[in-house]
């Protein structure tokens, strides 16, 4: 039995995982529960990688050298499986006779990749919780969630069939709502997990309308349908601009693209497991996966430099943020957004392959940096970077773990990040070269932030956070919370030595910066592109990297190191002087008042039109109601009379109508 | 010669005096009273009705017999309420237990 016939199990073992936990994961002991979870995400991780193996022992080989010559067909090094891409298929809701819509589990080499990807990362995030959460009320159900949110994402992946993935993509929607606010006694979190969800919600109508369209276009909701030329050429230009921007509006809510970016900082309330899931293996990369899925349309609709655009802005504009903040989890999310913004911008430079390798890279080293930062903050108690005490004295495997995955943040070779951003940079330079120097200035602030949070928490002794305090005075206001009501994180207690985590945190830390090394070295020039190229759907060439990479990688790795060598000039001798000035830094931490606009502006444009509606409501609805209220009241002034009290009357009544039944029955 | 013509008028004569008892009297025992007399025109109807047609057969009687046990019944459990209507009210005439007039 091939690891394609059990590829149905991969999203049911964690779904079947959730209903015995949310059932009877309260009356398990201690820590079983999470171990359960950990399991079931185990056999997962085994029959995806099992399918990774099929899937690249199907997939056809591509001669590299022969394809950027432009000569397609000798190319082909080796063909594929006839059978490839695989393609399961389930009647579903099929109602006599016509076809309904089949359940399709569709396994290219993209989601085979993904799927492997998503398993992995989402098992090591499930071990990392088992001592993070631990001592945590609500620790069954806290694994029970992670279950089915890694259910919806694999099921999200292997859908061959859009309607399932929006199902998949609902589930995934409400989960991370349920896992935000997972610590629901704090107000902070209780609004972040509606903003979470009201902003991803909005988006997602883009995918639902874009989807019905799509099914009045062309009549069925089937993936690998979409990327055939005859349907393509079914659909008008327009139409498939229209659609591929509406399903982009979608993508752009889930993986957090400027302007609907704001949901992903708050989001960081979630125990730090979550931020991981959320922000590496799941959520925000089912965002870019949807947009790489919807590529041919989008190709089609001549729209992607749209893709392209927002992309490139909202790299630059998350990493110009990020250096404004004290907190770990939050530089580390405008990180996340700072680099799925680069993965929508080799999207919209033709970068497809690229795209999706980043996808990867960044899927392992950020669920590294975000389970690192949870270790941080589980020794250091804190999660301001001001308060951590020399980490890498404390803590060295952290430290080691933490910094594999920020060097591939900052693109440092030969770490993952490195060959994957500068493969997109690449695909820039071809074809949008502003961009690419937008992307480039991007990635020296990436590098920026990066040296900074590494040298204040792992190097600097412990020092009094100097943003705490002025961000306490002013609440939050942009979850809209006042002074009394936004709590700030407590500081360690004084005298608190951090301590290094339990075995079960290290090894997920160890697996993660290994397989971020593994996905960096399959995706490099050393191993001949070997993702690119299994990724590769033979289609167009250009979608593929060019050669003459050679001179960006120099000025990928000198942007990085020039990034990374100012905060180590700056923060080294003194973190604690104020460079930037103060209105500046302000503006910065309070995200350039974006968040703050939307609460009041479009929160009082979204409620004019409810003001409108309730002076409706209470004039010409509730005077209706009142009219007829009144006329029963008129009515019943007359007919009063007739309940006299006296029961004689009443006896009288009887009579006579005894009487006229007598009469009328006579007659 | 007594026919079943002059026990019908009596029956009809007890009729209209319960009749005119029940709807004039303010005193709800005065009323009680005359809804006994209705009740006996009633069985006085039956009894008499079934003497005459077929002697043999005693169904109207039966029927006087049972309007009897069910006045009987119906008369206590009217006093009990008359009890507590003079004890809540103060009296049992009609006009004291208006409460729900409209």
């Amino acid at each position: 039995m091939s690891y394609v016939e059990l590829s149905y199990w991969i999203p049911l073992l964690p779904a079947l995982g959730f209903v015995l936990l949310i059932l009877f994961g309260r009356s398990l002991p201690g820590r079983s529960s999470g171990w359960i979870a950990t399991a079931v995400m185990a056999v997962a991780s085994v029959l995806a990688l099992g399918l990774l193996r099929d899937v690249v022992l199907a997939a056809p080989g591509w001669n590299l050298a022969a394809l950027l010559g432009g000569n397609h067909e000798e190319a082909l090094a080796k063909a594929g499986s006839p059978d490839f891409p695989f393609r399961l298929e389930w009647t579903w809701l099929a109602i006599r006779g016509e076809a309904g819509i089949p359940l399709v589990i569709y396994i290219d080499a993209l989601a085979a990749v993904v799927t492997a990807m998503v398993a992995l990362a989402s098992l090591f995030i499930h071990l990392f919780s088992i001592g993070y959460m631990h001592g945590e009320e609500r620790y069954p159900t806290f694994f029970a969630y992670l279950q089915l949110f890694s259910a919806a994402m694999l099921a999200f992946v292997l859908a061959g069939n859009f309607f399932h993935s929006l199902l998949a993509w609902e589930v995934m929607g409400l989960m991370s709502y349920l896992l935000i606010g997972f610590l629901y006694k704090k107000k902070t979190a209780q609004q972040a997990q509606k903003k979470a969800f009201i902003t991803t919600k909005l988006a997602d109508l883009g995918f639902m309308l874009g989807l019905f369209w799509l099914y009045l276009l062309i009549g069925n909701f089937d993936l690998a349908d979409l990327a055939s030329e005859q349907t393509l050429a079914m659909i008008g230009t327009g139409a498939a601009a229209a659609v591929g921007l509406l399903v982009f509006v979608a993508a752009m809510g889930k993986s957090a693209q400027f302007p609907l970016h704001v949901w992903l900082l708050d989001a960081m309330e979630g125990p730090t497991p979550v931020s991981a899931m959320i922000h590496a293996a799941t959520m925000v990369a089912a965002g870019v996966y949807l947009t790489g899925r919807f590529y041919p349309l989008l190709i089609h609709g001549e729209v992607l430099w749209v893709v392209a655009w927002v992309g490139a802005i909202t790299a630059l504009f998350a990493a110009v943020l990020a250096p404004a903040f004290a907190d770990v989890k939050k530089i580390l999310a405008w990180s996340t957004v700072s680099q799925l913004g680069y993965m929508f911008l080799g999207l919209g430079v033709f970068g497809w392959a690229a795209a999706m390798f980043h996808l990867l890279a960044h899927a392992f080293f950020k669920a590294l940096l975000f389970l690192g930062s949870g270790s941080m903050i589980h020794g250091a108690k804190t999660q301001d970077i001001f308060e951590m005490d020399r980490l890498k004295k404390y803590m060295p495997w952290t430290y080691w773990t933490f910094l594999i995955g920020a060097l591939a943040l900052m693109g440092i070779p030969p770490f993952a990040g490195f060959w994957s951003k500068d493969l997109i940079l690449h695909a820039a330079e071809e074809h949008a070269r502003f961009l690419w120097l937008v992307g480039l200035v991007a990635a020296f602030f990436t590098a920026f932030y990066t040296t900074r949070m590494i040298v204040i928490a792992f190097h600097k002794p412990r020092m009094a956070s100097p943003w705490k305090a002025a961000a306490w005075t002013q609440g939050a206001p942009w979850l809209n919370l006042g002074p009394d009501e936004a709590e700030p994180d407590p500081s360690p207690p004084e005298g608190h030595h951090p301590h290094e985590s339990g075995a079960e945190m290290i090894t997920a830390l160890v697996a993660l910066a290994v397989l971020s090394l593994l996905v960096g070295f399959w995706g490099s020039p050393l191993f001949g592109y070997g993702l690119l190229t299994l990724l590769y759907w033979g289609e167009a060439p250009e979608l593929l990297p060019a050669a003459k990479l050679m001179g960006g990688y120099v000025t990928g790795t000198l942007v990085a190191l020039a990034g990374a060598g100012l905060a180590v000039y700056w923060y080294a001798a003194d973190p604690l002087r104020q460079r930037a000035p103060l209105w500046l830094t302000q503006a910065l931490q309070r995200r350039l008042y974006l968040d703050e606009f939307y609460y009041r502006v479009l929160g009082a444009l979204a409620q004019a039109p409810t003001y409108a509606l309730e002076l409706f409501d209470r004039y010409v609805v509730d005077a209706l109601v009142d009219l007829v209220g009144y006329l029963s009241l008129v009515a019943s002034s007359f007919l009063r009379h007739l309940q006299s009290g006296r029961f004689a009357v009443y006896a009288l009544y009887m009579l006579l109508g005894a009487l006229a039944l007598y009469v009328g029955g006579v007659r | 010669m007594v026919t079943l013509g002059h026990f019908l008028l009596l029956s009809g004569l007890l009729m209209a005096i319960g009749l005119y008892g029940v709807l004039t009297r303010r005193n709800l025992i005065a009323v009680l009273m005359s809804v006994e007399i209705l009740l006996n025109a009633a069985a006085l109807a039956f009894a008499s009705v079934a003497a005459f047609r077929d002697p043999n057969l005693f169904a109207g009687q039966v029927f006087a017999l049972f309007i009897i046990v069910v006045a009987a019944a119906e008369l206590s459990i009217g006093f009990a309420i008359l009890l507590n209507v003079y004890r809540t009210h103060g009296a049992v005439t009609d006009d004291a237990i208006g409460e729900m007039r409209g």
